[in-house]
Formats: structure tokens, C-alpha cells, sequence
């Protein structure tokens, strides 16, 4: 029988009730941090409490992500589906980290240092590749004023940012062009949005302790 | 019941009696019109068939037909004789004297072709026809060559012309007459012009109304009260045998003593209100019925036109004009119209041949020879298609299928008989036109035509199905032909529409299609020739950044700049306080750790050389490996780890701060809460690097390495949330600079260290004594060469790019042409 879900719920109400009552202990704490005689207020310590109950929740849900993580390969290496060598790897990399870290703690950081960073260093390095490729092939595949003032932002950047080998610094571009770009234009730029994250932030979390979003459940 | 009531008398009689004890007045009509005749047929009901022939004859109601050209038989009424009076029967008596000298008359009136049974206006017509239509016989065998049919029909004709003074109620009151009346009144008036001559008469009569007085008397009385004198009705005698009497002596001069019968106060009030009446139904026979034939001369009357006999009669109709009442007149008027229409007959009916008729009789099929017989003998062929030719278009048209008219529509004329009487009245120049029309013509009409004025049927004209599963139900389906305006059904065309839009899209999707089918060899040139472009950029780079490194060449001098923000961090690190509490923040990734490293190591050698108490802390799981990646190996940066810093004395790592913004402000509010232990496990805030720590503030600096805006701005809000006086240097990657930029020039980082390029400009100022010589100067070089080549591979790519766009449109043009 489809019956038609009821709008409110208990578990929507209460859902509701908590966050709302959390953030405004949260909030009230910030405005009522202590007293007169300077020791904490009791919403200090609420709000302490509350944060606490949330760094804990989030390592948890770090773990939680980790057997998540597992899970997923393991079955994809039951069922042999596309990339199995690849989830097999994973799984075996992580066991084998795991079990390294809990019996041997120096020997993780070797695995960490060897491993992990350089691959994580390399792909970065590919990322220079690529880009310098893409921006070669910008003008071909769009031929416009946008592109030009792109890569022309660009090769000033990197002309302002590094010295010419044999040269060193190129007048004009490191000490004056380059810092105008990336501390005025850039930074005009990066201020409204900025602004419009705090606003955006601002909104959300009035939303959030009026219950008119409930990310957490209920509609 | 058990008594019937006399209509004469009105004394109660013994049921199962046919003549009144009292008064000898027959209870029960001596015939019975068939109840098919007068029941008037009612919605639902279905309607009985009849013979055509015997509606139009008129003698339906007598159970036998006579055909033309047949005797009618003699019915015995031997059995009434003594119900007759005396003095009716020594009359009798003395008239079967002369009946020797009379016979051949009489001869000549049993065949006759009228019923010896009729009912209603006939068997008052008849009273007269017997002994009228005798003369007429002997006056007929006066002409010369007179066919049979014709004398037949003369003769009852005669019939018809003798009772002037006979009320035309009594005409209308029939209901099943109504037909031969009609064929009959044309005759009458031509009766009339020979009435003179053998009206007088009484012997003559005297020898048949036995016989139809006797079938006609109780029904008819009351209408015959009227020709009754005041002196000649005696109180001992039934007033009908009065009339009767008086009628048989005076005969047509009757109606000149009319009105003092009428006025005598001997007659009872209902029987002389009878003889007030026109129409008066007959009680004892049947429903009223209305002639329709008559209804016809009526109009014409109204035209004006005066019958001609009426100027040549003497003795009734222009004796009394004054005197007569308006429906008489009107029936004289009728009567003058029905003899012209006789004598236009007369003359049109010249051409048939009675010899040849009754061949044709035989040749017609069974059904229509019982119906021609009966509507031909008396007028003629000819002389019935000019009856019809006065009637509505509907009646036209059922004359053009010729005798298609179903038996019990026939038989609804007359329960219709006022409305056919509304559409006559009403129709006017129309039908005189349609009249003008001969037969043959008609016949030559088109069917479409007659359809086409075929009105349809009113909605109370359901009619009732007869056949099929519908029988019974009415109104079910039309009367008409067809349920409505019919016509053909559309045609709808095969062919798509389709517009331009969708048209162009599915050309789009054809060319897609087509495209999977085809070959791709200049694809595989383009990929190979763009794979080789990006293998031979990746070596380019590759060169570039990796023969410094490994060449150890230096090829690129130290950098001049000195930003005002790396100075501010120099400044704060310079002027730190020995054994001061440092909170160090790993919040970046193994990826970028090569630039943050590089960029951090001169500040953090200039940290340590002031012998700070480092506390290590990261909201990025790998930042505690980084932090002692940092602090420990000699790879990372040699300055840092020259100083051989040891975790547990010098600095203490906290590890990984859970929770995003919410740890950070918790470990801002409370560090000791939100990270009791270290890396490795053990109570950290016993620890020496932690001593005299209780909250944030108690740093002496906050020192944050962010490659990421979004953690350096985190650690920004929370811990500036809670109004530290805690100095913040961040070095950063250069992507973040865009973005942790504002909050310098806002105050709330007071120092900047951005890139490589801050990292090399810290370490130019601080003046370290292996800078030229240390992780950072290579990578300078690496990076300066790498740049280099970044640059000249995107200007030479993008020139090319632009040289390549210019020429496809030349080669377009030039394969074009």
C-alpha cells in the first residue's frame, strides 16, 4: 500500500530540535564565553562539550571512511569486476600499512616517505605538464580574447615569479607587474569571494537554527 | 354490470339483450367497427397490418370486400323484421306488391358495389343509395354505351347526391368511411343535378331501407332526430321510427321541417341538442373520426367558387340558404367543389378503357392487386392521382415509390386527420403548383428529389423498431436515412511533419551515425601526433627541471626581491623570545610538500636557531608524517634537520587534529582537551615543549603551513574568534596566495611567506651561511630552468596554434576553388 510519508516525523522533529538547540548553544557560547569573575559559563562549557562530541564523531567517520573504503574494493574483487589488480592493490597497500603501523611504526614512515609522497609529488609534477600542454592548445581549440589574456597572465606570472636562468629577475614583471597581478587583481577577485563565502556561511547556519534546512534529515 | 342502459331510452336492459325491452331500440350496434380502425394506434404500441385496399373502400368495417365489379351480398335481416312496427311492416307489405314491377331496379341495386353493411354516414347514405341508386339505374340503361364500371360508379354516385338535408356530421362522425366518402362526395354532386327527376319518388325507396335501416337505426338515430317533424312524432312510437317514417314519406323535403322539429318541445333536449350538432361522434359504433376528404372542398369553398348543382336545385339547399346553419352551407359548398372536381374527372377519365382494366388487374402482382381494385373502380386511376396531387410533400413522395405506403401508416390518416388538415390550410401555392404536375410526369421525378424534400420526422414522431434487438424500444434510430450529415471520412496524410529544427537534428544524427561506420586513419594521426606533442613537452620540462638538479649547475642568481610580508615574517621570527612556545600547523599534502617545504625551511631554520618549544599539530591526516618528514630527515631540508631537533624535548607532535573547523576552535578553546596525547600516544601535555600551555594564547606565535586557502582560512576565523593576541605567520603555496592574501592586508596574518620565491627571498635575508648550497638553491635553479621552458613552450605552442587556425580557412578556400 503506498501511503503517503507524513510530513513530520518524530525522527524529523527531533532531528531538528538538536541541531537547532546545538547551534544555538554553540552560538551563545561564543557570545557568553565566561563570567564576571572571568571562569567559563556554563554555555562555554556546553559549547566545549559539543565541540568535542564533534571531533570526536569526525575521527570516527575518518575510520568509518577507511572500512568503507575497503569494503568497496573487497567487493569489487569478489564480483572481478573492471580494475580488479587495482582495488586489489589498495586492499593489500592498506593491510599492509595498517599491520606495518601497529608493529612497526617507524617502518609506516619509511612506507609514507618512499611511497606515498613521491607519487603524490609526481602527479603534481604532471600537473605542470599537462597545463603548460593545455595552455598550447588553447589558441587552437579557442581562438578568442579570453584565451589570450589568459596565457598572457600566464607567461607574465611566470616571468614575474622566477628569474630567467643567466638573467635573474626581469624588471618590471617580479618586482612590480607580478605582485600587481596576484595582490590586486587576483586578490580583488579572491575578496568577493571571500565575501560571498561568508555570507553564503552566514545564511546557511541561520537557516540551519530556524530548521528551514535540514541537512540531517526530514524535509 | 349486469344491465346495459338504452341509448334510446335510457332504461336499464337485461345484459345479453340486442333490443331494448322498452323502447326496441338496439342496445348493440349492429356492427362493430373493427378495433383496429378506431383504437388509435398509441406511442409504443405496434401497429396491425391492414389491407390497403380496405381503407380505401371504406368497407373495412363489414368484414367482407366487395371487388369491383362484384355484387354485394344481401345480408338477412329477416331476423329484425319484427322488431319493426307495425305499420313498417304493413308498409312492407304493400310495397312487395309492387315488388314484380320493381325488381329489375332492384336487381339493378344488389350489384351494387357498396357494402350492404356500412356504418356511420353510410348506412345513412344508404338508405338513400338503395332506392336512389335504383333510379339511377334505370336512368342509366338510358344512356348509350355507358361502360360497366362507369355505371357502377354513376350509380353510386347517385347514392351519394340524394341527401341534401342530411347532415355533413354525419359524413365526419364515421370513422372508418371516410375513404369512400370521399370518392363518393365528387359523385354525390353529380347526383344532384339529376335529383329532380326521381327524388319525389317513394314507392321506390320503400322496398330496401329495411334492410339498412335495420343495421344503421340504433347507431344513427340521434342524428336522424333532426328530419323529424314536431306533428308527425307520436309518443307511442320511438322517435327514430318517427324520423324514419317521416323521412321515407317526405324524403329530401325533410329539411324544410327541420327547424320546427328542432323547435318542437315533444323532443327530448339531448336529442335535440344532437340535431344542433356537426360533428357529434356516434356513440354506439365507433370513435369519432373526422372525414378527410371533405376537408378539401372546405378549402376550396373558401375560395369562392359556388357549385353550380346547388343554382339548379330547387327544393332544399336554396329554399332554406337563409336558414341553414354555417356547416351546412359549408358542406353545400363542399359539395359544389367535389362536382367540379367530378366533372375535370369525367373528362380526364376518357382515356382508360375499362376492357383493358381488368388485364391489367390481372398482370399486377397478388399485393397490388388487392389494392388497385379497390382504389381505381370508383374514381379512376387518374382520378386518385389528382386527390393526391393536393396533398403535402410528404404524401407526394409516397405517391412517387408508388404504393410503398406501409398498411398501418395508412391507417393512421385518420387518428392524424386534423393535423393533415393544418398542413393543408397552411400549404397554399405550393401544393397547387406540385398539383399542376400529371402523373407521368411525376412518375418521370427523380428519386433524389422526392428524397430531398423528405422533411425529417419530429421528435414526437419516434418511431417504433420492429425487427432486430431494438424491437420494441422507440426512437432507438432515426427515421431518416442515415444517423447525420454523411460524408466522407478525412484523409490523413502518410508523410511527416516534421520541422526545421528536427530536421536539422536528425541530419545531425546521421552524420553521427554515419561517422561510427567510418575509418578513422586521420584520427590516429591527430592522437599520435598530440601524444607525441605531450611526450615531447614532458621531456622538454622534464630536461629542464632535472639537469640543474642533477648537473648541480647554477644558473640562475639569487632573487632581489624582498616582499613586505616575508619581511613582517622574518621580522616576528627574529624577534621571538628563547624557549618561546611555537604552535608549528602542518596543514598540507604530500604533493605539495616539495614547495612548502622548500618555502618553510628557511623560516623555520630561522625559528630554530631561536630555540623555540615547537608544538606540531595538523588537521591533515599525513601532516604529522610531513611534520617529522620535516624535522627528522635530512631529504626534507638540511637546515631544519641540522639543528636536530628532538620530538618529546624540543617539540612535541600532537598529530591530527579531527573535525575541520569545529577541532580547530576546540583545540583554539581548550588544546589540552582537544588533543590530550601525541602522535605516538603519550600524554602530551606533560610533556617539556607544553609546559606552562593552557589555551592558544599561550603561544608565542602561531606558525601555519598551508598549501590550501580554505585550511589557512579555517585556522584564521577559529582561532581569531577567540580574540588571540597571537601573532600568525603562514607560509603558504603560491596557488593560495590569491586567496590568504586579504587577510594579510587585513592584519590578521602578520607575516607571509609565499612559494618558493618568499622561501628563497626569506632565506636571502636571513643571510644563512648554506643557502647557496641547500635544497632550496636547487630547486631554484630547477625551478627557474622549468619556468623558463614553461614559458617558451607555451609562446611557441600558441603561435603555432594561431598559425594553424590562419591556415585552415586557406586551405578550405584553396580545396574549394
Amino acid at each position: 500500500v503506498n501511503r503517503k510519508r507524513p510530513k513530520f516525523t518524530l525522527r524529523s522533529i527531533s532531528s531538528t530540535a538538536i541541531a537547532i538547540a546545538s547551534g544555538v548553544l554553540v552560538l551563545a557560547g561564543y557570545l557568553f564565553v565566561q563570567n564576571a569573575e572571568g571562569e567559563p559559563t556554563l554555555l562555554a562549557g556546553i559549547r566545549l562539550t559539543l565541540l568535542n562530541w564533534a571531533i570526536i564523531l569526525a575521527g570516527f567517520a575518518i575510520l568509518i571512511g577507511i572500512l568503507s573504503l575497503f569494503q568497496v574494493h573487497l567487493r569489487k574483487i569478489q564480483k572481478k569486476q573492471k580494475g580488479l589488480i587495482y582495488s586489489l592493490l589498495l586492499i593489500i597497500s592498506l593491510v599492509l600499512t595498517f599491520v606495518v603501523g601497529l608493529i612497526k611504526p617507524e617502518l609506516a614512515e619509511t612506507i609514507f616517505n618512499t611511497v606515498q609522497l613521491p607519487v603524490e609529488a609526481s602527479l603534481m609534477a604532471l600537473l605542470a605538464v599537462t597545463l603548460t600542454y593545455a595552455s598550447i592548445r588553447l589558441l587552437r581549440r579557442r581562438t578568442n580574447l579570453f584565451s589570450v589574456i589568459f596565457l598572457v597572465t600566464a607567461i607574465l606570472i611566470l616571468l614575474g615569479t622566477a628569474p630567467l636562468p643567466g638573467l635573474g629577475d626581469i624588471p618590471g614583471f617580479s618586482d612590480w607587474l607580478r605582485p600587481f597581478i596576484a595582490q590586486v587583481l587576483a586578490a580583488a577577485g579572491a575578496r568577493g569571494i571571500l565575501l560571498g563565502v561568508a555570507l553564503g556561511t552566514l545564511t546557511t547556519g541561520l537557516r540551519i537554527l530556524f530548521g528551514a534546512d535540514r541537512p540531517y534529515g526530514g524535509k | 354490470m349486469d344491465e346495459i342502459r338504452c341509448p334510446m331510452c335510457g332504461k336499464l336492459n337485461t345484459k345479453g339483450l340486442d333490443i331494448c325491452q322498452f323502447c326496441g331500440a338496439r342496445l348493440t350496434p349492429m356492427v362493430a367497427s373493427k378495433p383496429i380502425d378506431t383504437k388509435p394506434i398509441k406511442a409504443g404500441e405496434h401497429p396491425s397490418k391492414q389491407e390497403d385496399a380496405d381503407i380505401e373502400d371504406g368497407n373495412q368495417v363489414a368484414g367482407e370486400r366487395v371487388q369491383a365489379g362484384e355484387a354485394p351480398t344481401k345480408k338477412n335481416m329477416a331476423e329484425l323484421e319484427p322488431t319493426l312496427p307495425s305499420w313498417l311492416r304493413s308498409l312492407r307489405e304493400s310495397q312487395e306488391s309492387s315488388e314484380g314491377e320493381t325488381e329489375a331496379e332492384i336487381s339493378a341495386e344488389q350489384e351494387l358495389p357498396f357494402d350492404s353493411a356500412p356504418i356511420g354516414d353510410t348506412k345513412a347514405t344508404k338508405v338513400q343509395t338503395d332506392w336512389l341508386s335504383g333510379l339511377e339505374k334505370a336512368a342509366s340503361e338510358e344512356e348509350e354505351e355507358i361502360p360497366d364500371w362507369l355505371a357502377r360508379l354513376r350509380i353510386d354516385q347517385g347514392d351519394l347526391t340524394t341527401p341534401e338535408s342530411e347532415p355533413p356530421a354525419e359524413l365526419a362522425s364515421k370513422p372508418s368511411e371516410w375513404q369512400p366518402i370521399s370518392q363518393g362526395e365528387p359523385e354525390r354532386s353529380e347526383g344532384l343535378e339529376n335529383e329532380p327527376q326521381f327524388v319525389p319518388s317513394e314507392q321506390i325507396p320503400g322496398s330496401q331501407p329495411m334492410e339498412v335501416n335495420t343495421e344503421w337505426q340504433p347507431a344513427n338515430q340521434p342524428e336522424e332526430e333532426e328530419n323529424i317533424p314536431a306533428e308527425t312524432t307520436s309518443e307511442d312510437q320511438p322517435t327514430w321510427l318517427n324520423k324514419q317514417e317521416e323521412k321515407e314519406i317526405e324524403g329530401k323535403f325533410a329539411s324544410q321541417e327541420f327547424e320546427e322539429s328542432s323547435a318542437s318541445p315533444n323532443v327530448p333536449d339531448w336529442l335535440s341538442k344532437i340535431g344542433s350538432r356537426t360533428d357529434r361522434p356516434d356513440e354506439g359504433i365507433s370513435e369519432p373520426i373526422h372525414e378527410p376528404v371533405s376537408l378539401k372542398p372546405e378549402g376550396e369553398t373558401e375560395s369562392g367558387v359556388t357549385p353550380p348543382a346547388f343554382d339548379s336545385e330547387p327544393p332544399v339547399p336554396s329554399g332554406g340558404s337563409d336558414e341553414i346553419p354555417s356547416w351546412l352551407s359549408q358542406f353545400q359548398a363542399d359539395l359544389s367543389k367535389a362536382e367540379e372536381q367530378k366533372a375535370e374527372q369525367e373528362q380526364f377519365e376518357t382515356a382508360p378503357e375499362p376492357p383493358t382494366k381488368k388485364s391489367e388487374t390481372e398482370a399486377l402482382p397478388d399485393w397490388l392487386s388487392g389494392v388497385k381494385p379497390s382504389s381505381t373502380p370508383p374514381d379512376g386511376t387518374p382520378a386518385l392521382i389528382m386527390h393526391d396531387e393536393g396533398a403535402p410533400s410528404g404524401e407526394q413522395d409516397a405517391a412517387a415509390f408508388s404504393m410503398n405506403i406501409p398498411d398501418w401508416l395508412s391507417k393512421l390518416k385518420p387518428d392524424q386527420e386534423p393535423e393533415t388538415t393544418t398542413e393543408v390550410e397552411s400549404a397554399g401555392p405550393e401544393d397547387l403548383e406540385v398539383s399542376e404536375l400529371p402523373a407521368w410526369i411525376q412518375a418521370m421525378r427523380p428519386v433524389e428529389s422526392v428524397v430531398g424534400e423528405v422533411k425529417a420526422p419530429s421528435r414526437d414522431a419516434q418511431v417504433v423498431e420492429q425487427s432486430g434487438p431494438l424491437v420494441g424500444m422507440e426512437g432507438v434510430l432515426p427515421a431518416t436515412p442515415g444517423l447525420g450529415q454523411l460524408s466522407k471520412p478525412p484523409i490523413y496524410s502518410t508523410t511527416l511533419n516534421v520541422t526545421d529544427n528536427q530536421q536539422r537534428y536528425a541530419e545531425t544524427f546521421e552524420r553521427l551515425i554515419a561517422s561510427e561506420t567510418q575509418a578513422r586513419s586521420g584520427t590516429k594521426e591527430k592522437m599520435v601526433s598530440s601524444q607525441l606533442w605531450r611526450w615531447l613537452i614532458a621531456v622538454m620540462l622534464i630536461l629542464a627541471v632535472g639537469l640543474p638538479l642533477v648537473a648541480k649547475i647554477q644558473v640562475t642568481p639569487a632573487s632581489n626581491l624582498q616582499p613586505p610580508e616575508m619581511i613582517n615574517a622574518f621580522t616576528l621570527i627574529g624577534n621571538l623570545p628563547a624557549n618561546a612556545p611555537v604552535l608549528l600547523v602542518f596543514d598540507y599534502d604530500p604533493a605539495l610538500s616539495g614547495e612548502l617545504e622548500a618555502a618553510a625551511a628557511p623560516l623555520i631554520d630561522h625559528l630554530l636557531l631561536q630555540g623555540p618549544r615547537l608544538t606540531l599539530i595538523s588537521t591533515n591526516p599525513t601532516g604529522p608524517a610531513l611534520a617529522d618528514r620535516l624535522f627528522q630527515g635530512t631529504n626534507a631540508s638540511s637546515l631544519v634537520a641540522s639543528h636536530n631537533y628532538q620530538a618529546g624535548q624540543q617539540y612535541v607532535n600532537l598529530g591530527y587534529l579531527a573535525g575541520g573547523p569545529s577541532g580547530v576552535l576546540y583545540f583554539a578553546i581548550s588544546p589540552e582537551k582537544a588533543t590530550p596525547l601525541t602522535a605516538d600516544g603519550k600524554p602530551a601535555w606533560q610533556m617539556p615543549p607544553l609546559q606552562g600551555i593552557h589555551r592558544i594564547s599561550d603561544f608565542a606565535t602561531i606558525i601555519i603551513l598551508s598549501d590550501n586557502a580554505d585550511d589557512g582560512r579555517t585556522w584564521l576565523e577559529q582561532v581569531g574568534s577567540i580574540n588571540v593576541n597571537t601573532p600568525i605567520v603562514m607560509v603558504i603555496s603560491a596557488q593560495a596566495e590569491p586567496m590568504l592574501l586579504p587577510y594579510y592586508d587585513s592584519g590578521q596574518i602578520k607575516g607571509l611567506v609565499t612559494g618558493l620565491a618568499g622561501g628563497e627571498a626569506y632565506g636571502q635575508t636571513s643571510i644563512l651561511p648554506d643557502i647557496q648550497t641547500g635544497v632550496l638553491q636547487r630547486y631554484w635553479n630547477s625551478f627557474s630552468t622549468g619556468m623558463l621552458a614553461a614559458e617558451a613552450l607555451i609562446v611557441a605552442g600558441s603561435l603555432a596554434s594561431v598559425l594553424t587556425g590562419l591556415r585552415k580557412p586557406h586551405k578550405k578556400s584553396s580545396e574549394e576553388t
